[in-house]
């Protein structure tokens, strides 16, 4: 059975869809929002668009000590897509030697994890290998 | 017409306990033990009956969230009793509530305790990895959150992982001289760089360690502080602010801790550089470093500089973390910021022991909290004087 939460982000997950805002361009994903995060104003109108699979990584950390259900080591990083928009996410088929801030990662379509016998897809990050 | 805080609210009392894991004693215990405690050691004297009212910070849910827990354990009935909750800046927020309704005239002595029983969670703070947060974070520990820092910073100044090890050698080695500490052993850079990592760049010895504990502060209208002591210290500025990771910069600094500050030193009057001694969040010893720099203590990518020139070891001229910090006095989340406070005030009063600064006049102190919801931060600053 899905559950509220499920259902609340299915589209989210799917999708890179980012919404920018008018009064400072900054730009809000995976959310709709109403209210600006980064100036404040409010209400404004965000217009979605689809962004370009295409980032590179402002930090990142090696995960050594996670729950059960992780991988580790596991590569984490903050990725800024090339729209502006920030996500976190994991970083996949990398050496660990090749993680650096401003590497360039592209995102691509994996299964994240299983609940309630769904399995969960979403992005994760891969090094950027064709421009 | 908003009005400042500023040396409208004075410190008479503060006591904590031996921070450890401490599985003999319960959340209401530790809290007992602090506030009989922080009673005993008001100068003058003090009659629980002129408490008018208290704040509680707690992070880990009890007694349904309520301010319920403080009554019970220290038998304080029938006054407003109010619960706070602010993540890691937790007992700073209580701290900075109670101020406000003193300085506001509403009551004239308040209770303020911090408390939290860390060891009762068998899971601990790394099942909150936010398992279900795809695009904030699934897998982000709170190593991980500040470990994103200090790959930034390292990366951006050319800091090594032996000078941010600095903080941790410094920080253990005023812990072994503090008997309120979790942790009472010194280590080497040797043994810090060496530690198994728990996520890159930190390694076990860059981390607080899992901590029960509680402490408790009275505070009075400086009018009637003379009923309880003849020096008690005083509160000069208070800030706080939130900022997100999401919304921009390099992650090289907490603006969340710059926007605090800039408050607390404008509402004190007073510059970075008339900080005689400071209790900074050391949660990890890269947390410390970026925060010299946040506080203005050091221009960015020059906080190592403080740490190699000894300017905040225990006998340099600004020291940082006299009671061992985070790092080495532990982090029991809701008591942080409140245990802060009372070594500040032992400090300021002259009473600190064998960490005890050379007469400082002037004291910060600063606690971060990380939202388990949101990538980003809340800053919490304190400058108190006598
Ligand atoms: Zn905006």
């Amino acid at each position: 059975m899905t559950t509220p939460h499920q259902w609340r982000i299915s589209e989210s997950n799917a999708k890179l869809i980012g919404y920018r805002c008018p009064k400072c361009s900054w730009v809000s994903f995976p959310e709709k929002k109403r209210a600006c995060k980064r100036c404040g104003s409010a209400p404004v109108e965000m217009m979605g668009f689809v962004m370009k699979p295409f980032g590179k990584i402002v930090s990142f950390v090696v995960q050594h000590r996670l729950p059960e259900g992780f991988e580790t080591p596991l590569p984490l990083a903050i990725i800024e897509f090339e729209e502006g928009a920030r996500a976190a996410g994991h970083i996949i088929d990398c050496k660990l030697e090749e993680l650096h801030v401003g590497f360039e990662v592209e995102a691509e379509y994996r299964i994240m994890y299983e609940e309630n016998g769904l399995t969960m897809y979403s992005y994760k990050f891969k090094p950027r290998r064709s421009h | 017409m908003t009005q400042s805080l500023h040396k409208r609210v004075t410190i008479v009392g503060g006591g904590m306990i031996k921070f450890g894991e401490l599985y003999e004693k319960s959340l209401e215990d530790m809290i007992e033990e602090a506030y009989l405690n922080a009673l005993s050691r008001v100068d003058k004297g003090i009659d629980p009956k002129d408490i008018q009212a208290a704040w509680y910070g707690t992070v880990y849910p009890e007694m349904g969230n309520s301010g319920l827990g403080l009554s019970h354990a220290t038998g304080l009935f029938d006054i407003p009793v109010t619960r706070i909750e602010n993540a890691c800046a937790t007992g700073s927020d209580t701290f900075r509530n109670a101020c406000m309704a003193v300085a506001a005239g509403v009551y004239d002595v308040a209770l303020v305790v911090g408390a939290e029983k860390m060891h009762d969670d068998p899971g601990g703070l790394i099942q909150r990895a936010d398992l279900k947060r795809l695009w904030m974070g699934r897998g982000v520990t709170m190593p991980a959150f500040f470990g994103l820092h200090g790959t930034a910073y390292m990366h951006k100044y050319g800091v090594t992982r032996e000078q941010v090890a600095l903080v941790s050698v410094k920080n253990h080695h005023n812990g072994s001289l503090y008997p309120y500490a979790h942790l009472r052993f010194e280590c080497s850079v040797e043994d810090v760089v060496k530690a198994a990592y728990v996520s890159y760049p930190l390694g076990l010895y860059d981390c607080c360690p899992v901590t029960d504990g509680a402490a408790v502060l009275i505070i009075t209208n400086p009018k009637i502080a003379n009923r309880y002591t003849d020096t008690p210290v005083y509160v000069l500025g208070s800030g706080l602010a939130t900022d997100s990771d999401l919304r921009g910069g390099d992650l090289t600094s907490f603006p969340a801790t710059q926007f605090a500050a800039k408050q607390a030193f404008e509402m004190a009057g007073l510059k970075s550089s008339e900080i005689d001694v400071a209790e900074i969040h050391d949660c990890f010893s890269i947390t410390e470093l970026v925060s010299y720099e946040d506080l203005g203590f050091a221009k960015p990518g020059h906080g190592p500089e403080l740490l190699e020139e000894g300017i905040v070891s225990l006998d340099g001229k600004m020291p940082v973390n006299p009671s061992g910090g985070l790092l080495a006095k532990g982090h029991p989340l809701g008591a942080t910021g409140v245990a802060q406070l009372v070594e500040l005030y032992e400090q300021l009063r002259g009473e600190a022991g064998a960490v005890q600064v050379k007469n400082p006049e002037i004291a910060l102190q600063h606690n971060i909290g990380i939202g388990r919801y949101a990538t980003g931060s809340v800053g919490c600053v304190h400058i108190l004087g006598r």
